[in-house]
């Protein structure tokens, strides 16, 4: 009996070791895709990425609308039931402070980034409270470079 | 003299009133807005069933109105029984007479009338096809009247119906109800009921139906929408309002009456202060307070909202204009309006006293500043201040065109927008201000050299200005390279001010007696502000061209692969999400197939987008139940499905083929539709073509095109695109350029990019000047893009030039308007003269039959231009009609043949879009997608068929409406031998943008012509009138000049006319005028010499006769040798001499009085006299002097001391008044070329009785005087052509007013 809950608890912690170890496996796995991912952005990358965070920040907190170096002279915007067309960058903060007035963003993250060429694009979805009541929205932003500076050509909220 | 009465003159007591009142409303509000939101909570339940019932009957009570609506429309077919029996006669001109008869009983365009027979076959139709959307709807009703709610493909239709008594036919009257709702009005503008049921109640509200049931859910209200016999057929679902919402609302309200409150309240402010700071002697003090009112104001208005929150619309849109700049303070196009106006206020404040300054200055001469440090510092400071103010006038400009989406050049109409008229007035307010700084910076500059060189003359200086302000604005070029307006356009700014203050400066015989500003002058700074905003507007509208050629360019060298990938995998997510909502709703009915891809494709980012682009619905079993699709082929749909389909599942398909024109790229994506329990039910399949062939994104019909850029008006100046692949020209849009050519050889030099990726060119491209950008592809060397603009062509410069002039001129009309309206009732304005009464009279008799010319010459354009498109409509129908004929071979292969494919085919090569009906409904079209978007109706319209097919016209045309888009279709029959086929129809609905550039086109070349028309007939206007009113201006300034007293003057005689008569009769009036009045002085003298001796006479005797008496006196005491004769005469002796000297002072009152003296005339400054003159009576006990001198000097030619004189004598009159102590107020001003000395005080009054006497020489109500000295003191003001009057009431004062004419030279 005894040998056989010996062999069980042995069976019991290999079991359990060879869990920690997979799991220890797959975080240092992640870890060094993480790491790998990091190391491999080049500078322009790393600028891009930045660029989104910050926007990203901006809109959660909607502070992006009142940051007019964040957009290009000219903005392409496309916002549901509301602007569509180009309009500059001092009419994008108004348009944005028109939008946030009536919607007060709960969550928001970018989910998908292409942050590689000339036009580099994120999307996320935007979760807020319009009149009591909940509701989302899919954000679009697409960046340009205007005098080597990284700042936002279009945005698209739908 | 009347006096002028402005706000100042405005009783306080009401404006105080109202400023309570204001405030008190404000507190109100506040409080309210406090206290409310706590009441509401409290209350809420019991609110929000109170409000729900109002909304439930008010949703009942709208949609009885409407179905009652189309139940009298029923009713009023009915009226005409000869119609019914029309029908039944049935002969086809009998009939086609009736589609007319029927079109004229319609209440009104929007309700469709359909007469049928029992079984629902439509035999007569006005508007759009309904029945026969649900014949068998209509087969099943029992009653004689009924109400229905049905589908016709996208839409929902209110029908009320009536069977004729012999129930041989049906009247059905339908009106839209919604039109799929949420994608009503999204393409083309449509009624929707829920649309207008939520605007009107404001609360979200959807309407649900028998097939398409959405159930009420938590937080949601159903009331029921019932027919005729009060059965349910329909419900208007309400969303519950949550207490944060209505809190929400009603603080708006609340924020609305403070911004109300505030607004009032600042204007009464205003008033009051008016009134109050007429009173303040500081210049400093004045300014400084003006100053914090004005900007107190825009800061409080900014702060509560006003008036935004009261009004909105597009004036305060942000879409429309914005900028952050000054906190806010120009966040919209109204905010930017009353900036504007404080920045004038503010302009106008601070430089009044130096333009009032330079104005009433002597001839050739400047007042010079006070101090020389100071007046060196303004000559230094001002040269290179004045640029920059220039730069920040410029940069607000470029803000005024780049921030906002306002078409200034819109050559559709002739009128200008209202927000292109605000902006238009915005930019001339800035431009006045700009330039009264720079006339005023002028001006300082040259008084402040006057210090240093005062012998110098005013002409001198001010050259000497001009040249320093030239040379610092070169200096602020060199040093600052964005100068923001045209560089060109500032010297001559400063040359036309140089020549303004030197006009104001010349004696001029107009302006001899006008020391404020002439007409003339007026007319030129409004003249200069004008094109000083005309010029810096064009060229920032230029400069806002380039860069959305720049951006546009941008736009077509991005990499659009990630952009597109997410435009299509949305579009998978936007299919899911509909498709699990549909059966969340429980929608089953396959028969909606047809209808899915269209709803689904509007819904999804490549429509609003405007790609060429498709959606195919598939069924469980790979059918296809829907599909629909924009600008794509079929080959094009047939390769790009069998490509997504060879791909995985929600995988991204992107491909590219190869066109003669050049490459086309494709993305693609297929997914399987899953049920809630994850059953698959079918398949989608979507995708897109990114054209390069054209290079836009996409060939989206107009009218479903949403969104998208709409950059450039090509209307008024071309614009291709060329693309260069190896420096050799791949593809182009512009018909002068062959594929083939060679780009510029300095761009494919080294170096030639190394600055940007944008060069600018100016090359003549088929004759015609254009500005080309020629863009590098920056993953893509060898590709370069170049995009040509035409210069803007003379025509449109003419056409926005007096566009801009039709605002400026409403404008003058609102503000002669604003002022006449705030002087209704008081000093009546000086009516016009005879020569400008001449002027108005030629121009109108000139302008009204050229208006009513071009009235008609309008509708004749209208006519010929109709005429034309008919033309041409006829000749397209020719071609597609032997097409058609050429191609089938018999009815059966027109039935099969003519389908959707074939048109496109023929639409292609042909380049005309067209549409086939077989009898009365579509058989096939070119543009297939605007029928399944249900865009156009299916049904051939009545008159057509009526004209077409019953009557076998060989060409009819008729203009038709969608939404608020009208347009002319052409219609034929088709015929194969003598066998009817059906009917052709070529609508001109494809080619607005090109009639709309005909139409912008011939107006401009109208208004160009008619406003060239008007200046000229304007310019003979004024000319002949100046010739016909000079004798006629040389008689009044003669007649004047008599009236002044000069009775040498003749006139020469110009002609023998009517006007050469009255001149010989003026001449010889003349002459006999002196005659009389020589003779009358004469009579005058001698009457005077027996007054004045009659009464020197009397007035000798007064003292005479006590001196008498008393000598008598003391002769009888000596005589008499009274004891105390030495007390005796010493009292003689002391009544004698009194007696002697009341003589001596008689007699030098009357010789000062009578004789005259030689005055000596000099300047004198009347402000100046008139100070030094209340200084002597500083000293008097008891009586306070408040002065309220003006700021400019009163310069004129006078005898300084006499003048005195008579000021000493009312102030001594009006000090003698205040025998118990008191206040004298002294006021001067210049108004109107005269000088104003108001003096007050606040004595007993003199009695109305007496009043009229106290200028009368020996009048006097005082015991020690002669009663002469305000007689004499009349004398001298009127000598000097002035006026002096009096007003007094007892107990309350005197005032005494003089005006003076003012001599600036």
């Amino acid at each position: 009996m005894k040998f056989w809950i010996v062999i069980m608890a042995f069976c019991i912690v290999a079991e359990a070791s060879g869990q920690m170890r997979s799991i220890q496996q797959r975080k240092m796995k992640k870890d060094s895709i993480v790491g790998e991912e990091v190391v491999q952005f080049s500078p322009s990358q790393v600028a891009v990425r930045s660029f989104f965070g910050q926007i990203q920040h901006g809109i959660l907190t909607t502070s992006l609308a009142s940051s007019p170096s964040s957009f290009a002279n000219q903005v392409s915007v496309n916002i549901i039931g509301g602007e569509s067309g180009y309009y500059s960058s001092n009419q994008v903060l108004s348009l944005l402070q028109n939008y946030f007035q009536i919607r007060k963003p709960s969550a928001f993250e970018f989910s998908r980034f292409h942050d590689r060429g000339p036009a580099p694009y994120a999307t996320g979805r935007l979760t807020f409270i319009s009149k009591g009541s909940r509701e989302s929205a899919q954000v679009y932003v697409s960046l340009v470079q205007q005098d080597s500076k990284w700042v936002i050509s279009q945005l698209n909220i739908y | 003299m009347p006096s002028v009465r402005s706000l100042a003159d405005v009783s306080a007591r009401p404006a105080l009133w109202g400023f309570f009142i204001s405030l008190a409303l404000l507190v109100l509000s506040l409080l309210l807005r406090t206290w409310y939101p706590g009441f509401l909570e409290n209350n809420w339940a019991e609110r929000r069933e109170h409000s729900l019932r109002n909304i439930s009957g008010e949703i009942d009570h709208q949609f009885r109105q409407r179905s009652q609506f189309l139940k009298a429309q029923v009713s009023r077919v009915f009226e005409d029984q000869e119609l019914f029996q029309r029908i039944r006669e049935g002969t086809p001109a009998r009939v086609a007479e009736l589609f007319g008869r029927i079109e004229s009983l319609r209440f009104d365009n929007t309700v469709s009338l359909e007469i049928t027979d029992p079984q629902g076959t439509v035999l007569l139709w006005a508007g759009r096809s309904v029945v026969p959307h649900y014949k068998n709807i209509l087969q099943q009703q029992s009653a004689d009247s009924f109400l229905v709610i049905s589908r016709a493909s996208l839409h929902r239709f209110l029908s009320a119906g009536k069977m004729t008594g012999d129930h041989r036919f049906c009247v059905v009257a339908s009106q839209p109800l919604e039109l799929n709702f949420p994608l009503s009005n999204r393409f083309v503008s449509r009624y929707s009921f829920s649309g207008e049921l939520s605007k009107s109640l404001d609360v979200p509200i959807r309407l649900t139906f028998e097939d398409e049931s959405i159930p009420p859910v938590e937080g949601e209200y159903a009331v029921p929408l019932k027919d005729f016999e009060e059965r349910t057929i329909a419900q208007a679902v309400v969303r519950l309002q949550v207490l944060e919402e209505e809190v929400q609302r009603v603080n708006a309200t609340w924020r609305g009456i403070t911004a109300l409150s505030v607004m009032m309240a600042t204007g009464f402010m205003v008033v009051l202060l008016w009134r109050r700071l007429s009173f303040v002697q500081s210049v400093a003090m004045r300014v400084l307070t003006w100053l914090v009112v004005v900007w107190g104001i825009r800061l409080g208005w900014r702060i509560v909202d006003a008036p935004s929150v009261v009004l909105g619309g597009i004036v305060f849109d942000p879409a429309v204009y914005a900028s952050p700049f000054a906190m806010n303070l120009t966040s919209s196009l109204g905010e930017l309006f009353l900036s504007c106006l404080a920045v004038l206020g503010t302009v106008l404040i601070l430089v009044r006293g130096e333009l009032q300054r330079v104005i009433t200055g002597e001839e050739g001469k400047i007042p010079a500043v006070p101090r020389k440090g100071f007046s060196l510092l303004t000559f230094l400071v001002l040269p290179l201040g004045i640029p920059w103010v220039i730069r920040g006038y410029g940069a607000a400009i470029r803000s005024f065109v780049f921030d906002s989406t306002i078409s200034y050049q819109d050559p559709g109409s002739l009128i200008p927008s209202l927000a292109t008229g605000i902006m238009h007035i915005n930019i001339f307010l800035l431009s006045l201000s700009l330039l009264l700084i720079v006339v005023a910076g002028f001006s300082a500059s040259a008084r402040s050299l006057a210090r240093l060189f005062s012998r110098l003359s005013f002409r001198v200086l001010s050259l000497m200005v001009l040249g320093s302000f030239l040379a610092g604005f070169a200096l602020f070029s060199f040093v600052n390279r964005i100068p923001q307006v045209p560089v060109w356009m500032v010297p001559p700014l400063f040359v036309l001010v140089f020549v303004f203050l030197n006009g104001l400066k010349v004696p001029s015989g107009a302006r001899e007696s006008l020391p404020g500003l002439s007409i003339k002058d007026y007319g030129l700074l409004l003249l200069v502000a004008f094109t000083l905003s005309a010029l810096t507007l064009d060229a920032k509208i230029h400069e806002k061209d380039r860069q959305q050629v720049e951006t546009f360019a941008q736009e077509l060298l991005r990499p659009l692969d990630g952009w597109l990938s997410f435009v299509v995998t949305e579009g998978l997510n936007t299919a899911h999400e509909q498709f699990a909502a549909e059966f969340g709703r429980g929608v089953r009915d396959s028969s909606r197939g047809s209808e899915r891809a269209f709803n689904l494709w509007a819904q999804m980012l490549m429509s609003r987008e405007g790609y060429n682009s498709g959606v195919y619905v598939y069924d469980r079993e790979g059918r296809e139940i829907s599909n629909f699709s924009v600008g794509l082929t079929s080959y094009e749909e047939y390769e790009l499905l069998s490509r997504i389909f060879d791909a995985e599942e929600e995988a991204l398909l992107v491909f590219e083929r190869n066109f003669p024109q050049g490459r086309v790229k494709y993305y693609g994506a297929w997914g399987t539709i899953r049920d809630s329990q994850g059953r698959p039910i079918g398949t989608i399949a979507m995708g897109l073509s990114a054209s390069q062939r054209f290079l836009f994104r996409g060939e989206t019909p107009e009218l479903l095109r949403s969104a998208g850029p709409n950059q450039f008006d090509q209307r008024i100046r071309t614009f291709s695109v060329t693309e260069y692949i190896g420096g050799i020209l791949a593809s182009t849009t512009n018909t002068e350029l062959a594929r083939g050519e060679r780009v510029r050889n300095d761009l494919l030099e080294a170096g030639a990019w190394s600055q940007d990726r944008f060069v600018w060119v100016e090359e003549q491209v088929g004759g015609i000047g254009t500005e080309v950008l020629y863009a590098r592809d920056p993953s893509q060397a060898e590709r370069i893009v170049a995009i040509h603009l035409g210069f803007l062509d003379i025509r449109w410069h003419v056409f926005n030039l007096v566009k801009m002039l039709l605002v400026y001129v409403m404008m003058a009309g609102f503000v002669v308007l604003l002022v006449l309206a705030l002087r209704l009732g008081r000093r009546p304005f000086r009516s016009p003269g005879f020569r400008e009464k001449l002027v108005t009279s030629f121009a109108i008799l000139s302008i009204l039959p050229l208006v009513v010319l071009a009235y008609y010459n309008r509708d004749l354009a209208v006519d010929r231009f109709n005429e034309t498109i008919g033309r041409r409509l006829s000749q397209e129908l020719d071609l597609v009609e032997q097409r058609i004929l050429s191609t089938v071979l018999d009815e059966e292969d027109f039935l099969s043949g003519v389908n959707d494919d074939f048109c496109e085919m023929v639409a292609t090569d042909l380049g005309i879009d067209f549409t086939v009906y077989g009898r009365t409904s579509l058989q096939a079209s070119s543009r297939s997608e605007l029928y399944k978007a249900s865009i156009l109706d299916g049904r051939l319209h009545g008159p057509a068929f009526a004209n077409a097919v019953l009557l076998g016209k060989k060409f009819y045309k008729d203009s038709e409406q969608i939404g608020s888009v009208r347009y002319i279709v052409g219609y034929r029959a088709l015929y194969l031998g003598e066998r009817f086929l059906g009917v052709l129809a070529v609508p001109a609905l494809y080619r607005l943008q090109e009639i709309d550039e005909e139409l912008a086109q011939r107006n401009a070349f109208l208004l160009g012509a008619y406003a060239v028309v008007v200046l000229v007939i304007i310019v003979i206007a004024v000319v002949l009138a100046n010739r016909l009113s000079k004798p006629l201006r040389e008689l009044s300034a003669a007649v004047q000049r008599v009236g002044r007293g000069e009775l040498d003057i003749r006139i020469p005689k110009r002609s023998s006319d009517e006007v050469g008569e009255l001149v010989d009769s003026f001449n010889e009036m003349t002459g006999e005028l002196k005659a009389s009045r020589e003779n009358l002085v004469r009579v005058e003298r001698e009457l005077a010499w027996k007054e004045m001796a009659k009464q020197v006479a009397h007035e000798i005797k007064n003292p005479l006769t006590p001196m008498k008496l008393s000598m008598q006196h003391l002769v009888q005491a000596y005589r008499d040798g009274v004891s105390n004769f030495g007390e005796i005469l010493d009292r003689v002796v002391r009544t004698v001499v009194d007696q002697i000297e009341a003589l001596s002072r008689i007699a030098s009152e009357f010789s000062n009085f009578a004789r005259m003296p030689v005055r000596t005339f000099e300047r004198v400054d009347v402000n100046e006299l008139l100070r030094e003159t209340v200084l002597l009576f500083a000293e008097v006990r008891g009586v306070e002097f408040r002065t309220n001198y003006s700021e400019v000097p009163m310069p004129m030619i006078a005898d300084k001391d006499e003048l005195r004189r008579a000021l000493i004598n009312i102030l001594r009159n009006s000090v003698q008044a205040l025998e118990k102590g008191g206040i004298v107020t002294i006021d001067s001003s210049v108004q109107n070329a005269r000088c104003r000395i108001v003096i007050r005080d606040n004595g007993p009054g003199i009695p109305e009785e007496i009043q009229a006497k106290v200028f009368q020489p020996n009048f006097s109500t005082k015991t020690d005087g002669m009663g002469i000295g305000l007689a004499i003191t009349r004398k001298v003001i009127e000598d000097l052509d002035g006026r002096i009057s009096l007003r007094s009431t007892v107990g309350e004062g005197t005032v005494v007013e003089i005006i003076l004419p003012v001599s600036p030279r």
